[in-house]
């Protein structure tokens, strides 16, 4: 049998595609091809928006050398990211270890884990802006009750970050909880039942058949959620606008300020692109790391 | 040494019972297959044997020991699943010693059991492989392999060649049988194959709808099926039934068919007279049919029939036909040269006949 490959020649196309295809490639020009080369140029220029732009050099890079409080922003990023990681991983995979057994109303609890990544992240700092308040939160409340001393949640500078790590968890938990249940199902019943009359206890079962199988999630995952945590702006932005003591200024929220608040549109690009520099690069290592394993 | 004793054992899902009172002895060292359609129970039977599944009721032994209530671990068993369950992440030499590593043995005498048992299944070039490297009959090897190489006092198969193709499965099961020659231990082993369950089992159990139909050898199932279903169940093509009633008449018991054209007399015996009268089925099996009249002088039948249809395999053909309004499955010598539609008669000894009550199901005569 002849098999008829359609060698994509321009006769008889005409310009359908394109028109087909014009929305979205307007999209792509207009909010991410034209940002980018626009933060581009903008790096090498000061421009507050409404002043004529001015050509600066490299005044831009080397003022980032020397920006204190940029550095402090991205170690303040990574402290998020050394709590929000592990604490989401851990979790995730717990949750979705047990969602995955059968237990009593099953869909109805994966489907509760699930909720809050589809609520507004806005709604989800407010609410959680109420739980940790100093005086009338929640969370105080019921320490109080429990005579024990209550935290200062968003106030005290050492814990404002971890109260922001832990809600940014709980926020994005169920994604990973779903990324880990497919994960899991994709283990044959056989292989714990193999393991099971080889006398594998259920430890020896997760380590040597569960985690190995979901190893490709694992790192999905991780990889995800760097990116997920480096972005950390809404809920920064919202309950401590980077406070106390610029303890939770994260990277992204500093850039942001330096844009929006102090109108320095060209340090702002150069913030923004050496940031995107810096989260493709941790990206490339976790690559490197993943393709090593499998 | 370990027979396994099965003491009116049930299991039930809810309100569905998947296997009803079993009751019977698997031997020491006997190769037991447990064969019936899909959702007989056989594969619930099994993995009751090994522990994955609850007992609902009655007692389990192995070797004389009331197992119940014993974790897998502790049975002293192993299986080989349909799927292999081979551990995608470990090489096979890593999956031989999975089940040892566990059990806390010396890396030495690791060593030296799996070494043993690739050397017995010919996997010794495979050690360092994955399975995803491996194809269907090795993947089969290292899935017996790792059985093995515990030395269990009982085998435990779970439709193991279900997966490979049909040059490969005769093949494994040739090896199934030396294997189990070679290390005398007790097996139990679940397949809907009736070839594989007739050339490996010392003896079978037929299962159907969680009740066991009958446990015999293979050759007495085929001989004397207790019912209708083992009867059916066993041969193929399957038996052929004729639907009719054993009545009485001047030259002693005869069947005669539903539609009462046609009568046959059946051999003098008392053991027909309960059956008087009451609505039985006639089997015959294709291959008792011959194209010539037979010349061994025992009493026999003859078939008008209209050939529909033939199927030459080389060495035998098997004809389908009709016989007034019943079809008929008939194997000829391969000689036979037939062009149908055509008509011919077939001839069958009386003997070879079965008879089953077609209320109960039974055998009957």
């Amino acid at each position: 049998m002849k098999i008829q490959v359609n060698k994509g020649g321009k006769k008889g196309r005409g310009l359908a595609p394109y028109i087909i295809l014009s929305p979205y490639l307007l999209h792509l020009l207009l909010f991410v091809l034209f940002p980018i080369v626009f933060s581009v140029v903008l790096a090498f220029h000061k421009w507050n928006i409404i002043s004529p732009m001015e050509y600066v050099g490299l005044d831009n890079i080397q003022r980032l050398f020397q920006d204190r409080l940029f550095w402090k922003s991205v170690l303040n990023t990574l402290k998020f990211l050394i709590v929000h990681i592990p604490l989401q991983i851990v979790i995730a995979l717990a949750l979705a270890y047990f969602l995955n057994e059968k237990i009593l109303m099953r869909g109805f609890f994966r489907a509760t884990f699930f909720l809050p990544v589809v609520i507004s992240g806005v709604v989800v700092t407010m609410v959680w802006q109420q739980l940790y308040g100093l005086e009338t939160g929640l969370l105080n409340r019921a320490l109080i009750a429990l005579h024990l001393p209550r935290v200062e949640w968003l106030s005290n500078p050492y814990m404002a970050m971890i109260s922001i790590a832990v809600m940014a968890t709980w926020k994005n938990v169920g994604l990973y909880v779903i990324l880990f249940l497919t994960g899991l199902q994709t283990v044959p019943r056989s292989y714990y039942e193999a393991a099971e009359v080889e006398g594998a206890s259920a430890w020896q079962q997760f380590r040597y058949i569960t985690l190995p199988a979901i190893n490709p999630t694992l790192f999905m995952v991780a990889v995800l959620s760097t990116i997920g945590g480096f972005s950390l702006f809404i809920e920064p932005y919202i309950m401590t606008d980077g406070g106390p003591l610029n303890s939770t200024l994260s990277a992204m929220l500093y850039i942001y300020k330096q844009a929006f608040g102090y109108y320095q549109m060209g340090y702002s690009a150069t913030l923004g692109l050496f940031f995107a520099l810096l989260i493709m690069s941790v990206v490339a290592v976790q690559k490197l790391v993943i393709e090593k394993e499998s | 040494m370990a027979s396994i004793r099965f003491e009116q054992v049930s299991k039930r899902y809810g309100k569905v019972t998947a296997v009803a009172q079993a009751d019977f002895e698997v031997k020491d060292k006997e190769f037991m297959v447990l064969v019936g359609p899909s959702g007989c129970g056989k594969s619930t039977l099994l993995r009751m044997i090994a522990g994955l599944e609850d007992i609902s009721e009655g007692g389990l032994f192995i070797g004389g020991e009331r197992v119940n209530d014993l974790p897998p671990k502790d049975r002293d068993i192993a299986i080989v699943f349909q799927n292999y369950a081979l551990y995608p992440h470990m090489t096979v030499y890593d999956n031989l010693a999975f089940g040892l590593k566990i059990r806390g043995l010396k890396k030495e005498a690791i060593r030296e059991k799996v070494l043993e048992a690739a050397r017995i299944l010919e996997i010794e070039a495979l050690l360092d492989r994955k399975p995803k490297a491996m194809s269907g009959g090795q993947l089969q090897r290292v899935a017996i392999g790792r059985a093995i190489v515990r030395s269990p006092k009982v085998f435990l198969f779970d439709e193991p060649l279900s997966n490979l193709d049909a040059k490969l499965r005769g093949q494994m099961r040739l090896e199934i049988a030396r294997l189990h020659k070679k290390l005398q231990t007790t097996v139990v082993y679940v397949t809907h194959d009736q070839v594989e369950a007739m050339t490996l089992g010392d003896r079978i159990a037929v299962m159907q709808q969680g009740i066991i139909q009958q446990i015999d050898t293979p050759q007495n199932l085929y001989r004397r099926p207790a019912n209708r279903f083992v009867a059916g169940f066993i041969g193929s093509p399957p038996m052929n039934f004729i639907p009719g009633a054993i009545n009485q008449s001047s030259q002693g018991f005869v069947f005669e068919d539903d539609s009462l054209t046609y009568a046959f007399p059946l051999p003098a015996s008392a053991a027909w007279e309960p059956h008087t009268g009451r609505r039985v089925e006639m089997g015959l099996r294709p291959e008792h049919f011959s194209a010539r009249p037979p010349q061994d002088g025992l009493p026999y039948a003859s078939f008008e029939v209209e050939v529909q249809h033939i199927e030459r395999l080389g060495h035998e053909s098997f004809a389908f036909a009709q016989w007034g309004k019943y079809a008929l499955a008939a194997r000829l010598s391969a000689d036979e040269d037939l062009e149908p539609p055509c008509r011919i008669t077939l001839w069958a000894s009386l003997d070879k006949m079965h008879f089953f009550d077609l209320e109960s199901g039974r055998a009957v005569g």
